[in-house]
């Protein structure tokens, strides 16, 4: 596993509504979520089972969980919303 | 949906002579015999004439003859002789599949014939080696074969449901490491300074504490090989009481599947009533496990197919196996798809 950097803020776009809500640094994105009242489906929030994986529309997640393959993470077409965070300053998903 | 491009465990040796065997492997019926060269032979098990089940007739050198009206099949499924004409038609053939005998399984390949490769067999020699005493199983399971698969990748159900044989709360205490390689999943749980399971430690011949470890492989879609045991404290593995638990899982419906089991030790091999000690032990394990996995599946039954498993940390190897287990139906899909798209145009 790569170094990881230390926790950015950034935007995740909601594809379905275009809202836009901010994940702090000290946050993950599931969290973020789930305080703007929007609820994915979750189960180990650890990064492991792959239950909150979701598809990304534009932006380059930016991979901390234990699931995806290398392949799978170097593609970033989906993402594990409970650990995982963006490089890229906006993150939009098919949420 | 069945991974088909496989080897699946059939048959023990053993059951396979030259009166026909009756299995089902992934919905398909399939009849398994011996020719007189000794090579195992597997067709489908369906006269085309009319149906009726090859496995009710009667086999001859390397032949099998339907019991209904006599049409008789060589070992590669063609049709040698209609007794009531003179002529065979063409589409008298029975589907014929590779099949492979190796260490006391019968491996049958249920999918493309062209893609069947002797080699992706795993290594099975624990059960034909003099090094090791093995105990073996089989057992008729009602559920289907994914929560075998769940059952082994995840060990901590030994703490709850094999109390008097292998389990103990120190076993979900301990977490484990995940690791994949391919197709293969490995789920690794060590366990210092404890106890020795009960269903062993007598045939050990020990007390006292011990470092525990248990690693499932799992060969997805059908197979585990469970590297377990007990070593000294902070000792390598390979110097201490071993057992590698050998698992051919194989699924013959949407909700029932054949259970193949190999329990090998490379300790007390000699000692007769050490291996009579474990076939009724090993078999109060696999009781418990069919009756929870049935249970299990009742459960399953009446779950609204928008409801999830709620999985946990200790399902790492579960979440990863399932997720090579879809991309393996996935391809396979894909591949029909466009074999189909194919031949349409």
């Amino acid at each position: 596993m790569s170094e990881l950097n230390p926790p950015k803020s950034f935007i995740v776009k909601i594809a379905s509504t275009g809202q836009e809500v901010v994940v702090e640094e000290s946050r993950t994105i599931l969290d973020s979520l789930e305080r703007a009242d929007i609820y994915p489906d979750n189960s180990c929030r650890d990064g492991i089972c792959g239950t909150c994986e979701t598809r990304v529309i534009a932006g380059t997640p930016d991979h901390r969980d234990m699931l995806l393959s290398d392949e799978e993470q170097a593609a970033g077409k989906t993402i594990l919303l409970c650990v995982s965070r963006s490089h890229s300053p906006v993150l939009e998903l098919d949420l | 949906m069945y991974v088909l491009n496989t080897w699946y465990v059939t048959a023990w040796s053993h059951e396979v002579t030259t009166t026909p065997v009756k299995r089902m492997v992934c919905e398909i019926p399939l009849v398994l015999y011996r020719n007189v060269s000794g090579q195992v032979r597997i067709l489908e098990d369906r006269c085309p004439h009319r149906g009726y089940p090859l496995s009710a007739g009667v086999t001859h050198d390397d032949t099998i003859e339907c019991g209904y009206h006599g049409f008789t099949f060589d070992g590669a499924g063609t049709c040698t002789r209609v007794p009531a004409q003179s002529t065979i038609p063409e589409r008298a053939v029975v589907r014929s599949f590779p099949v492979v005998e190796k260490d006391g399984w019968i491996w049958v390949w249920t999918g493309d014939k062209s893609l069947a490769d002797e080699s992706q067999i795993p290594d099975t020699h624990y059960m034909n080696d003099p090094a090791w005493a093995a105990n073996t199983h089989s057992y008729l399971f009602e559920c289907r074969a994914d929560l075998i698969h769940d059952n082994l990748l995840d060990l901590t159900h030994e703490s709850f449901i094999h109390t008097s044989t292998v389990g103990d709360d120190y076993i979900y205490k301990h977490g484990i490491t995940v690791e994949v390689e391919g197709t293969v999943v490995s789920a690794d749980r060590l366990m210092p300074n404890v106890a020795p399971p009960p269903l062993y430690a007598k045939t050990m011949g020990l007390d006292g504490l011990f470092d525990r470890f248990h690693c499932t492989e799992f060969h997805v879609p059908n197979y585990h090989i469970l590297h377990s045991g007990i070593t000294g404290a902070g000792r390598p593995r390979e110097e201490g009481y071993l057992i590698k638990v050998l698992n051919g899982i194989t699924p013959i419906t949407a909700n029932t599947s054949w259970y193949y089991y190999c329990f090998a030790r490379n300790f007390a091999i000699d000692d007769v009533q050490a291996t009579a000690d474990l076939q009724e032990g090993l078999a109060t394990v696999l009781d418990e496990d069919a009756d929870a996995l049935r249970l299990q599946e009742i459960g399953l039954s009446t779950r609204p197919s928008n409801v999830h498993d709620v999985l946990i940390a200790q399902d790492a190897g579960v979440a990863k196996a399932r997720r090579i287990m879809k991309q393996l139906l996935d391809a396979e899909a894909q591949f029909r798809d466009a074999a189909v798209t194919a031949t349409s145009h």
